[in-house]
């Protein structure tokens, strides 16, 4: 992505700029030099102005809309990383439970209630996860109704971004 | 102690794991092996976790210390370039659009003066005229003049010396036919009345 | 035909080293664990070495790379996330690196191993949990309190939320663990299928290169995967809620 955008606006731009701006001086020199404005003209016209204005606009304009697009593309919400995910949330929770439950039935001599019983626990703990892997909600801890440790997350950036991009088209249409 | 509760307590996720990947259909798609996974050898676990450290700490070391910074430093500074670089290009197109405006200007400015210069030259132009004509009309009004009182002179002159021939010859003829002596007064009068009766 | 899974075997490479009773010997996984770090190291310094305006192939790729993980933590973790940078950006490579090299025949996978994504996931976790605890004190532990929830039901929720706060290195090592390992076993078998059927090896063949096709991706995800969670819970860490 950089490197064409330095190659069409970078070097080339400038030469032709300065071409451009040799070519009106000449003209202003007088007839003497008509010859060589005539030479320039022949080899390669060079862009009006107003081109050039468009293309700086543009590559300006470019650089902004890569940023925005950067940082719109947030979690990976794809079928198959939320696949990936899912699958796994559930069993970790189960692994947990179990061993905890194990490890307190060892402790307490209640085999093998505990275990049963954190079994089901870490069932729900897992189901908790793959509830917010796949609500979008990340994988934070906590409720999802919450809400605002996950704006702050996703929506608040993307929000302020859409915020900042909106302000200048307002102000043009006032204007 | 320390180190043989963190055996157990690791056997018993080897163990949990097992139940994981017997979950996964993939797995139980290929599972003949039997004889036990080498991924649960409690016994690997310490060189594993040893080396792992060590690879890990070395790999950290070298990119906190060389390559990001190198990054960092290589894409900073294009991005800085290329920032230049449009902010150069649109300095040079505003000055090249100057130099247009001057030159625009200067070329209407030419035009106008030259506009003034004709308009001047025509005016001197017309102005010179007129007075050479004026002056030509009051010339030639004044040679007519001039000829219109010869004229009138010559014509007097004329008439005068008309009249003194038709008295002397009025005088002569009536010598002659009558034999008197007429006195000039008379025979003037006579003739200025025959001339202003004949006219 | 051996085992599917004797590829995962772990053998020591020279002499075995004891230390404090713990057998340290260097072994195959530890010379690809090295080998990912020679192999990332090199890459990362030796392509911006010429540090070039306009990048070479190998410069791009180590930019990419760069941008990617900066992105990543930018916006998973915002700005308070620049300082754990450099080690998620480590953590990325180095696992790409493994499963990467996995991927070359006769090589070995370290990330099939589950001490070791364990370890990594484990560390992950311990620190976030620290971070947590350092940033927030006490008010930590409020995390795991749901709001709004009948004060009846709080003494089972908050087992369940703790439980599923602990189930978070398990799966982020289960899944990377699995993933390697499920994939490699695959393939052996496959291998295994095309060696056995002779000429009719063609169909399991197909499959294989299919098959390897998406171990490559697979490879890449569990790599992306597992940076972009640690860098999810270092987010729920500092910012809490």
């Amino acid at each position: 992505m950089v490197a064409p955008l330095r190659r069409g606006s970078g070097k080339h731009g400038i030469r032709r700029v300065r071409g451009c701006a040799e070519v009106r001086i000449a003209a202003l020199a007088g007839p003497a030099s008509a010859g060589l404005v005539r030479g320039m003209d022949d080899r390669k016209s060079p862009p009006s102005l107003e081109d050039l204005a468009d293309r700086v606009k543009r590559v300006r304009g470019g650089q902004d809309a890569a940023r925005r697009k950067d940082l719109e593309s947030g979690l990976p919400s794809s079928a198959m990383g939320l696949a990936f995910r899912v699958g796994v949330e559930l069993v970790a929770g189960v692994i947990v439970g179990a061993a905890i439950g194990y490890g307190l039935d060892q402790w307490l001599g209640t085999k093998p209630w505990m275990l049963i019983v954190f079994f089901f626990l870490g069932a729900a703990g897992g189901m908790m996860n793959v509830y917010r892997a796949a609500t979008g909600k990340g994988l934070s801890v906590g409720y999802a109704n919450t809400a605002d440790g996950d704006g702050s997350n996703e929506g608040g950036p993307k929000g302020s971004e859409h915020s900042d991009g909106g302000s200048p088209d307002g102000g043009k249409k006032e204007g | 102690m320390i180190a043989n509760s963190v055996t157990r307590w690791s056997r018993r996720i080897g163990l949990a794991a097992v139940a994981t990947v017997a979950a996964l259909p993939t797995w139980a798609a290929t599972d003949g092996g039997g004889g036990g996974l080498p991924q649960l050898d409690v016994s690997t676990f310490p060189t594993q976790v040893f080396w792992l450290f060590v690879s890990f700490a070395l790999l950290y070391f070298v990119m906190s210390k060389v390559a990001i910074p190198r990054i960092a430093d290589v894409l900073e500074e294009r991005q800085e370039r290329i920032e230049d670089d449009i902010e150069t290009a649109d300095r040079l197109r505003a000055e090249a659009e100057a130099v247009k405006a001057e030159y625009e200007k200067a070329v209407a400015d030419a035009r106008s003066d030259a506009h003034d210069l004709v308009r001047k030259a025509m005016d001197e132009i017309a102005a010179s005229h007129a007075k050479a004509e004026a002056e030509a009309a009051k010339k030639t009004a004044e040679t007519t003049k001039a000829a219109e009182a010869r004229i009138a002179e010559q014509r007097t002159e004329a008439l005068e010396s008309l009249k003194s021939v038709a008295s002397e010859a009025a005088a002569e003829a009536t010598a002659k036919l009558t034999g008197l002596k007429v006195t000039d007064a008379k025979v003037g009068k006579a003739v200025e009345a025959a001339m202003q009766g004949g006219a | 035909m051996a085992s599917p899974v004797d590829q995962f075997q772990i053998k020591t490479i020279g002499p075995s080293l004891n230390v404090a009773g713990m057998d340290i010997s260097f072994t195959n996984s530890a010379a690809f664990m090295i080998l990912a770090t020679v192999v990332v190291g090199v890459f990362l310094t030796q392509s911006m070495s010429g540090r070039h305006l306009v990048p070479t192939r190998f410069q791009s790729m180590a930019e990419l790379s760069y941008e990617f993980i900066a992105n990543m933590v930018r916006e998973n973790v915002g700005s308070e996330g620049r300082a754990y940078f450099p080690l998620i950006f480590t953590l990325f490579m180095f696992i790409l690196a493994g499963n990467l090299l996995g991927m070359i025949p006769y090589s070995y996978t370290f990330t099939s191993q589950i001490i070791v994504t364990f370890a990594m996931a484990i560390t992950v976790f311990i620190g976030v949990t620290i971070i947590a605890l350092l940033k927030h004190g006490t008010h930590f532990f409020s995390y795991f309190l749901p709001e709004g929830a009948p004060i009846v039901l709080a003494p089972l929720l908050i087992v369940i939320e703790v439980l599923s706060y602990l189930s978070r290195p398990i799966s982020l090592s289960v899944r990377l663990f699995a993933n390697m390992m499920a994939g490699h076993t695959m393939m052996k078998v496959f291998g295994g299928f095309v060696v056995a059927l002779g000429i009719f090896g063609v169909a399991p063949l197909a499959v294989l290169v299919a098959l390897t096709a998406f171990e490559v991706l697979v490879a890449v995800l569990q790599a992306y995967v597992f940076a972009i969670l640690t860098c999810i819970y270092l987010h729920d860490a500092i910012h809490l809620h």
